[in-house]
């Protein structure tokens, strides 16, 4: 009977593998996909952050360490196979740690739906970005130029991805 | 007209399914984001007489503002660009106004004149910026008014 009951816990254990395997490269090709299309605004580099789809769901699904963990995977993978673990790589690293410890605490502390913690996923990602720029290229005022702007882009670029992920919550079952 | 624009903000509420919550949220970064906008337009907008060109990290040239002109930067001297660029200077502004990269994003930037801007070529390696001078409260400082 203790057998079987490990057994159990490993065939857990292996299925939650999987799982965020699974998770993880359809992040990774969404990442890759959407670099196929280019959002013509006045903001140079502002993308729709298909991948967070995943990255919201997998909050819900799998909570917030394991989504922080595939998150930092999938800035791995994208530096492995195409961005290399230069100025990019931190970028991306420092936009996912803080954009999904911020959407886990909104999740957590707030009474926002899917679609509001998908925009505040959004909100943070880009001020981190914007944040590491500063420090990076040693900008003055940087963040007063574009922080406001990519802010109310982000709303929106929040807000469909949040729509697609409350879509994929309703329709998937773990 | 004002029916058709509130149903169909009701519609996108019921389709994204937002609560009350998420409008305070947004409302509340929108606040921010055109405070900080209307803020630094009038207070923290520093313009300059001189721009830095950084390539690879490291400053390359200061370039004068105050004279029309375009400099190209080689890709024989400067290996890590992915071609020639040109820099055009015009009325205190610059832009990057010819490059290679993927998408193009330091040419789309265009003309800045703000210490608070930057053109970011990353595939190329190269940063421009603005010298920090004068914020537009301290130009208006300096205008001399006399009111009979």
């Amino acid at each position: 009977m203790c057998g079987y009951t490990d057994i159990t816990e490993e065939e857990e254990k292996l299925e939650k593998i999987l799982k965020i395997g699974m998770f993880l490269s359809l992040s990774a090709v969404l990442q890759i996909a959407e670099n196929f299309f280019v959002i013509p605004l006045f903001i140079p580099g502002v993308k729709l952050g298909l991948a967070n789809i995943v990255t919201l769901v997998s909050l819900y699904v799998f909570g917030y360490r394991d989504t922080l963990k595939l998150g930092i995977m999938r800035v791995v993978l994208a530096g492995l196979v195409k961005n290399g673990f230069g100025v990019n790589f931190l970028f991306s690293l420092s936009g996912v740690l803080l954009s999904v410890t911020a959407s886990a605490l909104f999740k957590k502390y707030s009474r926002m739906s899917v679609t509001g913690i998908s925009i505040a996923g959004a909100n943070f990602h880009i001020l981190a970005q914007v944040i590491a720029a500063r420090f990076i290229y040693r900008t003055n005022l940087f963040l007063v130029a574009y922080l406001p702007y990519m802010l109310l882009v982000t709303i929106v670029t929040g807000a469909v991805t949040g729509y697609f992920g409350k879509e994929v919550l309703k329709r998937i079952k773990f | 007209m004002l029916n058709i624009n509130l149903n169909k903000i009701l519609k996108a509420l019921k389709t994204y399914e937002l609560n009350r919550a998420d409008i305070f949220y947004i409302l509340s970064v929108a606040a921010v984001s055109f405070g900080i906008i209307f803020f630094s337009s009038f207070f923290l907008r520093y313009s300059g007489d001189k721009a830095v060109v950084r390539y690879n990290n490291r400053e390359i040239m200061k370039i004068d503002l105050k004279e029309n002109q375009k400099i190209t930067l080689e890709k024989k001297k400067y290996p890590l660009l992915l071609d020639d660029m040109v820099i055009e200077v015009r009325n205190r502004e610059i832009a990057v106004v010819k490059e290679k990269s993927p998408y193009n994003y330091c040419q789309m930037t265009g003309f800045i004149r703000n210490s608070s801007q930057a053109i970011i070529c990353q595939p190329n390696k190269v940063v421009i910026m603005i010298e920090e001078g004068k914020s537009r409260s301290e130009e208006w400082n300096d205008v001399d008014i006399t009111v009979r």
